[in-house]
């Protein structure tokens, strides 16, 4: 991850939460450049719903950036790019989930960037 | 000297059987998704597999690439999602707007499955649908995925080219 090309739109690899409470890594930001999330898609593979979040995380504590989104159970929803803050982060992207397990009970992350800068 | 050479294939046979055992069972036991480029391991059960495999031929070169060519069409069907997976509400349609639709810039092919015997969180590994499967339903195994029966098939069929030999 990292070196994206600035302006340019990239989608992520899919990213799978494994673990409740636990940052991981969405999108590593170059060195030098900001990213601005377009677009968001999730899968709640848990059998209750969830709260998931998008932000950073300074290796200790995380901090939230957009509003909690409610992941419903057994069901995927995403933030079109009309829809998604576009929110610019100056450091990487992360996002957690209030419970999470191993597939097929994981949290699915996918987000869609452009790093300017 | 014959009565040894016997005795060594048959313990070398029986070597083979166990090991295909353990590696069938490691096989049905996984959750199979492609392995992140660079991050792939040989499990235990396989290398097992493939010493025990070499111990009993005298055409090693010849039994392996024959291994490596079952791997090499076993991994070309494993399935890798890309996506997050979507729910498919019965009776319904529904799709990702072009707003919506992660970019993904597909390398190769792009499947889609459908997975209803694993309910609709459990999209492990299936293959795409062969000719005439129209649902990619497992009847006969509602608990494994296609590509367990696909892999347990190559298997079989490696099993037996062993058996032969």
């Amino acid at each position: 991850m990292g070196d994206e090309r600035p302006g340019v739109r990239i989608t992520k690899p899919r990213v799978s939460i494994t673990a409740a409470a636990t940052a991981t890594l969405v999108h590593q930001v170059t060195s030098g450049r900001t990213a601005i999330l377009k677009k968001l898609m999730w899968y709640n593979g848990q059998s209750a719903d969830v709260i998931l979040e998008i932000g950073t995380y300074d290796g200790a504590s995380f901090t939230r950036q957009l509003p909690r989104i409610r992941a419903i159970t057994r069901q995927h929803d995403g933030l079109s790019e009309l829809e998604c803050p576009e929110f610019e982060f100056e450091s990487d992207i992360y996002a957690q989930a209030s419970a999470a397990a191993a597939a097929p009970n994981d949290v699915e992350v996918i987000a869609v960037v452009t790093e300017i800068g | 000297m014959a009565e040894t050479d016997r005795a060594s294939q048959v313990a070398a046979g029986m070597s083979t059987a166990a090991a295909i055992a353990a590696a069938l069972a490691w096989l049905s036991s996984r959750k199979a998704e492609a392995a992140p480029p660079g991050e792939i391991t040989i499990p235990p059960e396989l290398m097992k597999l493939l010493v025990a495999i070499a111990q009993s031929t005298d055409r090693i070169d010849e039994d392996i690439l024959k291994i490596l060519n079952a791997i090499a069409t076993f991994v070309g069907n494993t399935f890798s999602r890309q996506l997050p997976r979507i729910k498919a509400i019965a009776g319904q349609h529904d799709g990702l707007s072009h707003f919506m639709c992660p970019n993904i810039e597909f390398e190769a092919d792009i499947y889609a499955v459908n997975d209803r015997q694993l309910k609709q969180t459990a999209c492990l590994c299936p293959t795409p649908p062969g000719a005439g499967e129209t649902s990619g339903l497992v009847d006969e195994q509602p608990s494994l995925s296609k590509s367990c029966l696909e892999r347990r098939r190559r298997f079989a069929i490696l099993r037996e080219a062993l058996r032969s030999e």
